[in-house]
């Protein structure tokens, strides 16, 4: 079944920056950890995780083109080839989700890690340090992994259909929205920002009160919607 | 034995029409010649057929069967691009053993005593290969896949002539034992001249000639002698090229071909068409 072989060949493709990004994260996590240590736990590391977020939105970036265009040498059609690419991202996400509570975990022992997960749902805790229930941390930070995955992927393939003046209107857009998002926000009296602030309080579970399974659901509903749209744009996308 | 068939097919790049209502028949298990001057639409026509592109108009089907997003129909062909579509950081070897996930007949074996008889090493990544070497993978990657359609799109590139050599030897090597349908797009027309069964040549995006190479190559003949003589004789005759080497001269011309006894009187000698000179002068517009 090729699908399965799609998923073969393009986890081949992450395991060698996987290898070289855990070395650095491992290195960065155990000089913190040699630093902090003389401050007996007054010091807390953090932050490692979210550098997870943005290996994997790069990863999805940098993969596209390469092995779209190697799936095109071998003839498999786009629609497998999608498939295989969505299919492939579920076992890598998981896996840097589980290194990284890993990480989290072994850090906690000789010192104080906080996980990007703990600072955002565990604050109404003595958060500093607190090791949050694994499942939960598993599953929202797959999720968040997985979303940002097929968001880099996204962002690879609308450069890849856009001509060079669409590239430059797709480059500059998010600053002309925000200037006019900051614009309507002065001439509302901050009712814009309030606004913004207030849905992704939402949609991140932190409205009422703090539950990371509401971020969970919406994460899904963005890879979905991610995923949608970028098989719109590699459905009939030309070899080039 | 696979076929292709291709109907009323038009490529369109904006404004350009890259390829019009072409229509076209290949029949399984022959050696086609695909020929047409820079810009003719060949290389469009083989990325449509490999579904790399998307027809503005018409249908391109294997064995009956669509080729656009078809698995099945898609399997049947290696296409060997003149583009390299191949991850630069890939060992030769990795690539070989990739096409075989992919392609369940590429015969691994085959592909690397290829290699050796060609002088590739399997080890160097495939960003370290020379356009010849490239090209050389690239012909190794398409005739080991044992595909029932292989297509090779300017496949001599950078190649030297001792390479070229091996490749239609190979070639012709490989089409004996496992015969199929094989399209090779090419300008070297001289060297591909007596490989080819059938010709097709494309000329501004439009069908211009498909048939048998021996039945376009009898549509004319080849006059050599003293240039006196050959102009004498050539007077009232369509010439659609002429070579001359000192005091001797070659006229290529079209028509039925005069009676052997009747040049050697007139001290003229009569040898076959010359495919290339017929391909200058049929798209020479």
């Amino acid at each position: 079944m090729n699908t399965i072989k799609i998923v073969k060949y393009e986890i081949n493709e992450m395991k060698s920056a996987l290898l070289v990004y855990y070395l650095i994260i491992i290195a960065i996590a155990t000089l913190l950890t040699l630093a902090t240590a003389q401050h007996h736990g007054n010091v807390s590391i953090g932050g490692l995780d979210f550098a997870s977020v943005i290996f994997i939105f790069v990863s999805g970036i940098s993969i596209f083109k390469q092995s779209y265009i190697f799936m095109q040498a071998n003839n498999i059609t786009r629609k497998r080839y999608f498939q295989g690419h969505i299919l492939s991202i579920f076992p890598v996400t998981a896996f840097i989700a589980a290194f990284d509570i890993i990480i989290n975990r072994v850090t906690n022992i000789f010192g104080v890690y906080n996980s990007l997960f703990s600072q955002i749902y565990l604050r109404t805790v003595s958060f500093v340090g607190a090791n949050p229930n694994i499942m939960d941390n598993f599953i929202w930070s797959f999720s968040a992994l997985s979303l940002f995955a097929i968001i880099g992927y996204f962002v690879a393939l609308v450069y890849y259909r856009s001509n060079t003046l669409t590239k430059i209107v797709v480059s500059v857009s998010p600053f002309i929205l925000l200037s006019v998002l900051g614009y309507l926000n002065r001439i509302t009296n901050g009712t814009i920002s309030y606004v913004i602030t207030d849905f992704f309080a939402l949609i991140w579970g932190f409205k009422h009160g703090y539950n990371p399974y509401i971020a969970v659901l919406s994460m899904s509903i963005g890879f979905i919607i991610f995923s949608a749209l970028s098989f719109l744009l590699i459905r009939k996308a030309p070899v080039k | 034995m696979s076929k292709i068939e291709i109907k009323d097919l038009t490529k369109l790049y904006g404004k350009t029409v890259a390829l019009e209502s072409l229509s076209l028949n290949i029949e399984g298990n022959k050696i086609y010649g695909l020929l047409g001057r820079n810009g003719a639409g060949k290389t469009t026509l083989l990325n449509l057929i490999t579904n790399k592109l998307f027809p503005s108009n018409g249908e391109i089907t294997i064995d009956s069967e669509t080729v656009f997003e078809n698995e099945n129909a898609l399997s049947k062909i290696y296409y060997m691009s003149e583009f390299n579509l191949y991850p630069p950081t890939m060992k030769v070897k990795d690539l070989f053993k990739w096409t075989k996930e992919f392609y369940w007949d590429f015969d691994v074996e085959y592909a690397s005593h290829l290699s050796d008889k060609f002088g590739l090493k399997k080890n160097k990544k495939f960003r370290e290969l020379s356009t010849g070497y490239a090209s050389i993978l690239k012909i190794i990657l398409t005739l080991s896949s044992n595909a029932e359609i292989l297509l090779f799109d300017e496949p001599i590139l950078g190649l030297d002539a001792n390479h070229r050599d091996m490749f239609y030897k190979e070639l012709i090597n490989h089409y004996s034992g496992k015969p199929k349908t094989i399209i090779i797009s090419t300008h070297l027309i001289e060297e591909v001249a007596d490989i080819i069964e059938e010709v097709i040549i494309i000329n501004n995006g439009k069908l211009m000639l498909s048939d048998h190479t021996e039945s376009i190559l009898s549509s004319g003949y080849t006059l050599s002698g003293k240039a006196e003589d050959v102009d004498s004789f050539i007077q009232d005759k369509r010439v659609i090229g002429i070579d001359t080497i000192g005091r001797f001269k070659s006229a290529y011309i079209l028509g039925s071909r005069p009676l052997i006894e009747t040049m050697n009187k007139h001290n003229l000698e009569i040898t076959k068409l010359d495919l290339q000179k017929l391909f200058i002068q049929l798209t020479n517009s």
